[in-house]
């Protein structure tokens, strides 16, 4: 199923500013245009955005709760790495082995992240 | 602007209802429904048992052969209704389903219109998996009373409690700590409530306190437990999904009930049937639902999520983003002051030039709410609108004005309440904190003036 996302700007990281030291500074702007500015395609049973590691975290995230908690999220990588680890140790959660663990994080904090490209409240 | 099913995608919480039919039919019919049949013929409702639910979630719509109807078939009008199922079934009507499972879900602000809240618009928050509706035998539920600081444990039915104690009803309001969650920046972990995990029903049962006097309360006591039947979400029986309380000062209090009863019917089963605590005026995780146990404890209660970062927020004011230590983190006690507005519902057209009638509901945690102010500018002006006594104390006070928009264009409205102690809502999301609890900001609705 393909959805288009409307209403939302791409986020912005903060300008960078670089000093070259040939007395010329440059500022560099970065953009992510992420999924926010483009078509996603969402996994029509989950809801999970369709990409590089999704299927590991259908496989190992939603045994115990759905995914609608995860698509609520906007946590960086740390704070995701102190969830499954807290599930892990208080949750229930067995181990998750690598390379299955980094792509889980890498999906996590970069379609669940702080900017939230996938995410917004009902509220005006 | 996005709407929220747009985001989601139609979720497993509505395909659950075929999924949990198709694999057992029986099993569907006594959780979902709390349906039984004859066990011969597999057919009707054994003594009634599901029958008032099940036409309940076809909309009141009787179910003129139910004693002909076959075990394990899902009522072709929900069959057909695939996509839009949600929470029909288990009376409750227009709410948004923030997560299926657990199950959560709030009210959009037009709908908390009615000065007494009823049980289909009232919020789900479910830390755990409520026991099996099928499963719950009210007439055989039990209550025990014990721990460390308890003189003499005992165990209740309900009918107990009813024939022993005075029974008392108010009107109480009852907010999740974490309503308004989604302003915080950076996000904060877990459901992203934005107004509506709040309600104000009139709840009916006995007082905590006289039962707990009944019990026998030891000079040592600290705090209360409670203990639920539902189970941890990873199924592990050695886990507990939630077990919180309060002091005993709080406890104590004669708004504190062991309820039975909401609007004078059976509390619904997704808010606690057939028995809860109500603390009102505390985070609403401190009122459990399906309510086994009750500790008097001698030391602060240790129970899940009484620790850590649940429920409990920075001693000290901290900036966006800080990690804070456990060991800086306190528990939160009373709610905020707060005010929601019902009515007009956001996004909607009137005139320029007519009055607007305006209103809805305003409480303080613990205290009582002064004054009640609106403003159509943006915060710049304020005037009063008028304001009802609290019915009992810890009950939603109900605000009313008019405005008007002086020309054609774009308006909000806001609302602030001030408490008694004088303390008024930001207009601006409140301090940051790790879980993202406490946002009382000024609810604010848009209308276009044409």
């Amino acid at each position: 199923m393909r959805r288009r996302f409307f209403g939302r700007t791409a986020p912005v990281v903060p300008a960078m500013a670089v000093a070259v030291v040939v007395a010329v500074t440059v500022v560099v702007e970065l953009a992510f245009a992420a999924d926010a500015t483009t078509t996603s395609e969402y996994d029509s049973t989950t809801g999970l955005v369709i990409a590089p590691g999704y299927k590991v975290v259908t496989a190992h995230c939603i045994a115990c709760h759905s995914a609608r908690i995860i698509i609520q999220q906007g946590m960086d990588r740390d704070h995701w790495r102190e969830t499954v680890e807290w599930m892990q140790e208080e949750q229930g959660l067995w181990p998750i082995p690598e390379p299955m663990l980094t792509q889980i994080l890498d999906y996590l904090a970069t379609h669940y992240g702080p900017a939230r490209p996938h995410f917004s409240p009902s509220q005006p | 602007m996005k709407k929220r099913s747009e985001n989601f995608p139609r979720p497993e919480w509505e395909r659950g209802l075929h999924e949990m039919y198709a694999q057992d039919g029986e099993r569907a019919d006594a959780l979902v429904f709390g349906r039984r049949t004859n066990a011969v013929s597999r057919r009707g409702f054994l003594r009634g048992a599901g029958l008032a639910a099940m036409s309940g979630a076809l909309g009141g719509a009787a179910i003129v052969f139910a004693d002909k109807m076959p075990a394990g078939l899902i009522p072709a009008a929900l069959a057909d209704e695939s996509g839009e199922f949600s929470l029909a079934a288990y009376g409750k009507r227009g709410l948004l389903v923030l997560n299926d499972r657990p199950i959560n879900a709030e009210t959009p602000p037009h709908l908390l219109d009615d000065d007494v809240t009823p049980s289909e618009y009232m919020f789900v928050r479910n830390n755990g998996i409520p026991p099996a509706r099928g499963a719950i035998d009210a007439s055989a539920w039990t209550l025990e009373v014990g721990g460390e600081s308890c003189e003499q444990p005992r165990t209740f039915s309900i009918a107990d409690l009813r024939r022993d104690f005075a029974s008392h009803s108010l009107q109480l309001q009852i907010e999740c700590g974490g309503n308004g969650r989604a302003e915080y920046n950076p996000p904060a972990k877990g459901n992203q409530w934005t107004t509506g995990a709040v309600s104000c029903a009139q709840w009916t049962g006995v007082r905590l306190a006289d039962v707990l006097r009944a019990c026998g309360i030891k000079a040592d006591a600290v705090y209360t437990a409670y203990y639920g039947a539902d189970s941890h979400l990873s199924g592990d029986p050695g886990k507990t999904a939630i077990s919180r309380g309060v002091p005993i000062a709080k406890a104590l209090e004669e708004e504190s009930l062991i309820a039975w009863g909401v609007n004078g019917e059976e509390i619904n089963w997704l808010n606690g049937y057939p028995l809860r605590l109500i603390t009102a005026g505390w985070p609403g995780s401190t009122s459990g639902k399906w309510l086994r146990r009750i500790d008097i404890r001698d030391r602060v209660h240790d129970g899940t999520k009484m620790t850590g970062t649940a429920y409990r927020v920075p001693r000290h004011p901290v900036a966006a983003g800080t990690k804070v230590p456990n060991e800086e983190m306190e528990i939160i006690a009373s709610m905020p002051v707060k005010s929601l507005i019902t009515a007009p519902q956001t996004g909607g057209n009137h005139p320029a030039g007519s009055p607007l009638a305006v209103r809805g509901h305003a409480w303080a945690g613990d205290l009582a709410v002064s004054a009640v102010d609106i403003s159509i500018d943006f915060g710049a002006t304020w005037h009063k609108a008028a304001l009802t006594n609290p019915a009992n104390r810890l009950a939603w006070q109900h605000f009313r004005a008019q405005v008007r928009f002086p020309r054609a264009g774009y308006y909000e409205v806001w609302a602030r309440a001030t408490d008694t102690q004088g303390r008024a809502q930001p207009m601006v999301v409140p301090g940051w904190n790790p879980k993202g609890y406490l946002n009382n900001r000024c609810h604010r609705v848009g209308v276009f003036a044409a």
